[in-house]
């Protein structure tokens, strides 16, 4: 009786828990890569879900249905979620390779210290972590108030410099995650220099990231790559 | 006046640029002109400091008249520095009544320094009368003007122009042409437009085509500005620049007369086969629409003399005038279809996507070097077609010889057809001594003409290298082959759902600690009880020292000391349970504070004359029998003291 219970409670969390994931990943190994992109959508939109990882998964899909500049912008989204993935790096530049473009470029590729650092832990540690060491503090300092100098003074400031850092990291974290503003190119387009068609004109690459500067109805002013700044369809983008 | 500023329009309007060369430009009305009609041919020089025309011969044209020169002089300030430039127009009206080719014979300018400047011959075709087609009919003189004034900046149409232009007022009795009678008519589809034309709609992929964007417009306008780019998906496109001053020509669509100005040129190259869209382009502007003038206070009396005035003033001046009202619009260009059609299936193995017509070429800079020496390889490709999208031919070298990656050049021309030159040039290192060889090169295109492949092959030239062997990173590498094309994405099987830590204990256990903790560090550390509990008398520690060396004392019979230690108990104890500082410990000031903290009139004399006894018993001789009493008492009252004090 209790097995059977132990066997039912496991199944339950089982359909809570990852089984749209592993559908995904059962679609994506037998090939029916569009079925993928369907399920790990899907999976995105949960609670639960490591959006790292997903995104990961479905820009790999994207990438085997050839839809180079969706896998480039979910791996961009990867990356947003977690700097330090260089698997996910390593695609990027694969799939640039395939379209054509550079794959030593400066602002994708250029060692981003802080990011690094930010993402060095993940924001569930970051959390636990500033959980314990300010609980901590607290004790400390209710204990020194009421009975008073323990001659700790080191690690109070120890304590309180840590966690200090851990916030700080967090919330930095949380800016990089939402930082918008930046789009892939999904369709080879024509950009131009002014909204009135003034000036010069230029075709924009397929998976070229660009940073949306303006929007005026259906076009967007965007900076791309080489520090220009075009006019093009909105249509012609994916969001990051 | 004003009639000869139209006319001097009117030359304008269709007059085309011939001939211009530094600092001299000819402008003519038409190259054609029936015989007797007046045309105009003027001169424009500009930074000249020309003294004027040398003679005016104009042979076999009669001079019907001309304008005075018209001299303008711009300045420029730009960093503190003023440059004026400036231009003088020569304008010349003619006829002639020779049928047949004739020339306006060269002009010269004498210049201030003495020299010439000659103006070329003009060949002008004289034809009947009657032959040439009517001119488009003319407008209002005012509409005319109104064209011109829009763009009086720099002739750019699309710069802003003067936001409050005022509007010209027109005294004519019937409604001109394209003035509209009432606003509920007004429908600017007819009056502005655009259009992109292109110049084939069936071509082979990488076949350009020139697409140009037009907008016509037989209205005022302040700027366009694109609402919606057009979409040239599936194109490869290669901008042609366009020239500052844009041009505008006279355009007449169904009977109506258009002022069209080509603002884009664009080159485009198919990158795949299908029928390719290009979507249309969306503009919008604030069109300035004359609109007939109505007098709404035509039935209505007037209330005062003054209203009587201005009411015919007004029934004089605007009842017929025309208004213009700044209307926003949106238009839109059509969309256009481009077939395009797939090259032949069996490209040969060295076609690496050219279309077009081209010439081949490469060469090395040397043919004797020394191993480690650096071989400039270049592999140029000239002529016209999709240049811009040509990968380079492969080119596979000898193991012993390192091959960079190429660095290109390209040097295109986009008129009259897009041409150039595009360069790959190879840095090679031999890192063996030998005789090697330059690879043996093809490249193949696809010839428009013969609708056919041609392969182009250049021989490979021999190198011979000297010196020692070295060693290199990466022997025998082949342009192309280091590639993360050719890589295969990293994928992963495993994917595990994460816990999220929720926010509302992050911020509730982490971050209001941090908080609190940062507070209670700031606080000052809180002081230190010194109340303790003696044989159930609560008396401040020290206090109670003091009365235990008092009672060491008592026991002694020491009386001076007795007094003295208890005198200062009691200072004590009351400058600090009062917070009195010891200079201000007078009896009526410890009265008030006993009595402010709550202590009965009653303990507060009893404490006053303790105060009095023990200083009595120091300084008087008052026995020793009392000391017991004294001390017993003291013991009593302080703690009543500290149990009413507040």
């Amino acid at each position: 009786m209790r097995n059977k219970v132990l066997v039912i409670l496991l199944f339950l969390s089982s359909i809570g828990r990852g089984q749209l994931a592993t559908q995904a990943l059962k679609a994506y190994e037998v090939g029916d890569y569009a079925n993928a992109i369907l399920l790990w959508e899907k999976e995105l939109k949960l609670v639960t879900c490591n959006k790292e990882k997903a995104y990961f998964q479905l820009g790999n899909a994207h990438f085997k249905n050839k839809n180079f500049a969706h896998a480039i912008a979910n791996y961009e989204k990867s990356l947003r979620e977690n700097y330090n993935q260089e698997d996910v790096k390593f695609n990027i530049k694969v799939v640039r390779a395939k379209l054509g473009l550079d794959t030593e470029n400066k602002i994708l590729f250029t060692n981003d210290i802080l990011r690094k650092i930010c993402f060095f832990f993940s924001e569930s540690t970051l959390k636990l972590w500033v959980v314990i060491l300010s609980l901590l503090l607290l004790a400390y300092c209710i204990f020194r108030y009421f009975k008073g100098d323990l001659k700790l003074g080191f690690l109070r400031h120890f304590l309180f410099t840590v966690s200090c850092i851990f916030v700080i990291l967090y919330f930095l974290q949380q800016y990089f995650k939402s930082e918008t503003g930046s789009a892939v190119i999904s369709i080879e387009s024509t950009g131009f220099e002014n909204v009135n068609l003034k000036g010069e004109s230029k075709t924009l690459r397929e998976g070229e990231i660009v940073q949306i500067l303006d929007e005026v109805g259906e076009t967007i002013q965007v900076e791309t790559e080489a520090g220009k700044n075009y006019w093009i369809q909105k249509s012609n983008v994916i969001f990051i | 006046m004003r009639v000869k500023n139209f006319i001097l329009c009117c030359f304008l309007i269709g007059s085309s640029i011939l001939f211009s060369q530094k600092g001299l430009e000819i402008q003519i009305s038409g190259k054609k002109v029936e015989a007797g009609e007046p045309m105009m041919v003027r001169y424009t020089l500009s930074n000249h400091n020309e003294r004027g025309m040398v003679n005016r011969a104009f042979e076999p044209f009669i001079v019907l008249g001309g304008e005075p020169i018209e001299r303008s002089i711009v300045r420029h300030e730009f960093n503190g520095e003023i440059t004026v430039s400036q231009t003088n127009s020569y304008t010349i009206y003619l006829a002639c009544k020779k049928i047949g080719k004739q020339m306006i014979p060269k002009q010269a300018f004498q210049l201030s320094n003495g020299s010439i400047v000659e103006a070329q011959a003009i060949e002008i075709e004289v034809v009947k009368p009657g032959t040439l087609p009517k001119p488009p009919p003319q407008r209002q003189p005012q509409s005319i003007f109104d064209l011109f004034s829009m763009f009086d900046d720099q002739n750019d149409p699309f710069g802003q122009p003067p936001m409050s232009r005022p509007a010209p007022q027109q005294n004519n009795q019937q409604a001109p042409s394209g003035v509209y009678k009432d606003e509920k008519q007004i429908n600017l589809s007819k009056d502005i437009f655009a259009r992109i034309h292109v110049n084939k709609s069936r071509v082979y992929v990488g076949e350009p085509v020139q697409a140009s964007i037009k907008i016509y417009t037989s209205l005022n306008s302040k700027g366009f500005d694109a609402e919606k780019v057009p979409n040239f998906n599936g194109f490869w496109a290669q901008d042609i620049p366009m020239p500052e001053k844009l041009e505008m020509k006279r355009e007449v669509i169904n009977g109506k007369e258009f002022v069209s100005v080509e603002i884009k040129k664009i080159l485009l190259f198919p990158t795949k086969a299908g029928t390719l869209e290009i979507t249309p382009l969306k503009m919008k502007t604030v069109a300035l629409v004359p609109i007939m003038k109505q007098n709404q206070n035509q039935n209505r009396q007037p209330r005062d003399l003054m209203e009587a005035i201005l009411m015919s003033m007004g029934m004089t001046m605007n009842t017929m005038g025309v208004e213009f009202k700044e209307i926003p619009y949106s238009f839109s260009s059509g969309s256009e279809r481009i077939t395009v059609m797939p090259l032949p299936s069996n490209p040969p193995a060295s076609f690496t996507g050219g279309v077009g017509k081209f010439s081949f070429n490469a060469y090395a800079d040397k043919k004797a070097l020394k191993t480690d020496e650096a071989l400039n390889y270049k592999v140029e490709l000239t002529g016209s077609g999709n240049l811009p999208l040509i990968e380079p031919p492969k080119n596979i070298w000898n193991e012993e010889i390192e091959v960079y990656d190429p660095i290109l050049k390209e040097n295109y021309n986009t008129q009259p057809t897009f041409s150039g030159t595009k360069t790959w040039n190879f840095v090679a290192i031999p890192h063996a001594p030998g005789n090697f060889a330059t690879p043996n090169l093809e490249f193949s295109y696809f010839d428009l003409d013969q609708k056919n492949y041609v392969t182009l092959s250049t021989p490979s030239t021999s190198l011979s290298i000297t010196g020692k062997p070295t060693s290199s990173k990466e022997k025998g590498k082949k342009y192309g082959e280091f590639n993360y094309a050719k890589q295969k994405i990293k994928e992963s099987k495993v994917y595990s759902t994460i816990s999220k830590f929720s926010n509302g204990i992050f911020y509730g256990l982490g971050i209001v600690p941090l908080i609190l903790a940062f507070g209670l560090g700031l606080l000052p550390q809180r002081e230190e009880k010194v109340d303790r509990f003696i044989s159930g008398k609560k008396i401040s520690q020290r206090v109670m020292q003091q009365m235990k060396q008092a009672e060491l004392y008592l026991g002694q019979k020491n009386k001076e000391a007795f007094y003295q230690e208890l005198t200062r108990t009691y200072w004590n104890y009351l400058s600090h349970k009062l917070r009195l500082e010891t200079s201000d410990l007078t009896r009526s000031n410890i009265a008030d504070k006993l009595k402010e903290k709550g202590v009965s009139q009653d303990l507060i004399v009893k404490m006053i004359n303790l105060i009095d006894n023990s200083e009595m018993g120091l300084y008087t001789n008052y026995g020793t029998q009392g000391m017991q009493e004294i001390y017993d008492n003291s013991l009593v009252i302080l703690n009543d003291i500290d149990r009413q004090i507040v």
